[in-house]
């Protein structure tokens, strides 16, 4: 090693160490939601998910050890996928069916045979039904989504209660009506503590939480694709 | 069936992760150049690694978790949308303080190229590990390394 090499060295290590700590992981969340974080890797239409897009990413189905030839050519197919259906994306809501049936003509008409599409069963009570493209394991899973109509909805929800200070009960009312109206008859709805705080917009997220208003945060579907919405506040 | 030995390994995989996972935090803030993001990026692949853990045949829990944080990091600079130069005030005051001529001959460097250098000169990775973390070969990081370092040594003034 030259001296170059060692003063380099040197000079990373203390410029990684001067990165702000993290925060630290809230493990009981990781573990309950697991499922939800990887929606929120590979889901599909964007128009789902919110608060949550802030760590939208690219399915990214990690198969140790990777083959980097056919790692390319799975990520190839996974963004080729991804861009043909983004263009289907119309905010409706589908069913199982014509979420299967809308993903089977598309991989048709790309000439990928190839790729499956699975239900691994955790749809069975969600509104309407999106897809997560995973190219390692080369399909498409069905994931329950609340429609690209509701998330627009809560989309401009989320802007309204983070410019105007609203408390416990006016949030979630708020949040409950525009469920409501969005055709979510009865939503369920948790209050309290802070669950996500998005990049986009956190120092006035965090300003507002810290004058007491109550802020929109979110949604995670449960093992059977039923939503519960939340509300964040202190 | 080894079912005894089942629990045990995946509390000791999570542990392994959980001890990894600053380590990751800090090194996707020079791979991405944003804290706040490689925090994000970071809780993604911890998640991920978690899902997967049935997948993870043992070995380097950590090289394991980074790999699936550095993929992750260049799928999202790969959805960033161009951006006009930094200027010095959008830089981070930590880097600044710690060592501004560093961080800006980084910002000289490619993504993935970057991310070779932290893994080589940091973690000692070989360019065959590396390869594999990155996705390349090891030739491509070979050449990668030497690009990096001859361009840090022209931009830090590194001549010995």
């Amino acid at each position: 090693m030259s001296d170059f090499d060692r003063r380099l060295r040197s000079r990373l290590q203390r410029l990684e160490e001067s990165v702000p700590d993290p925060q630290p992981l809230a493990l009981s969340e990781f573990r309950r939601s697991g499922r939800q974080r990887r929606r929120q890797a590979v889901l599909l239409l964007a128009a789902t998910i919110g608060l949550l897009s802030v760590t939208s990413l690219a399915a990214l189905a990690m198969r140790p050890p990777p083959d980097p030839a056919q790692e390319a050519k799975n990520a190839a197919e996974e963004g080729l996928v991804l861009q043909d259906l983004a263009t289907q994306e119309d905010g409706s809501c589908r069913s199982s069916e014509d979420a299967v049936a809308l993903f089977q003509h598309r991989l048709n008409a790309l000439g990928l045979d190839h790729w499956s599409i699975r239900d691994d069963g955790r749809t069975l009570d969600a509104p309407c039904i999106s897809g997560g493209v995973i190219g390692d394991s080369q399909e498409i899973l069905l994931m329950a989504s609340m429609g690209g109509r509701v998330a627009s909805a809560l989309d401009e929800l989320a802007l309204d209660l983070l410019q105007t200070c609203h408390n416990r009960d006016e949030a979630m009312e708020r949040l409950r009506g525009t469920l409501v109206q969005s055709g979510i008859p009865e939503p369920q709805i948790s209050v309290g503590g802070v669950r996500v705080v998005p990049n986009d917009s956190a120092g006035e997220y965090l300003e507002q939480l810290g004058k007491g208003c109550y802020l929109y945060a979110g949604a995670n579907p449960n093992q059977t694709g039923r939503y519960t919405w939340y509300v964040a506040g202190r | 069936m080894e079912l005894a030995g089942v629990a045990p390994i995946a509390a000791d995989l999570e542990s392994e992760l959980i001890a990894a996972y600053p380590g990751l935090v800090r090194r996707l803030a020079l791979v991405l150049r944003d804290s706040h993001e490689a925090e994000d990026v970071a809780q993604a692949a911890f998640a991920r690694a978690l899902e997967r853990r049935r997948l993870f045949r043992g070995g380097d829990a950590r090289a394991w978790l980074y790999t699936i944080g550095l993929r992750l990091a260049f799928n999202e600079l790969r959805r960033r949308r161009p951006t006009v130069s930094l200027q010095a005030a959008d830089e981070p005051s930590w880097a600044i303080a710690s060592d501004p001529d560093l961080w800006r001959a980084l910002a000289e460097l490619e993504a993935r190229q970057r991310a070779a250098l932290l893994l080589s000169v940091l973690d000692g990775y070989t360019h065959a590990e590396i390869g594999r973390m990155l996705g390349v070969r090891p030739g491509t990081v070979s050449s990668w390394l030497s690009r990096t370092k001859g361009r840090l040594r022209v931009l830090l003034g590194g001549d010995d």
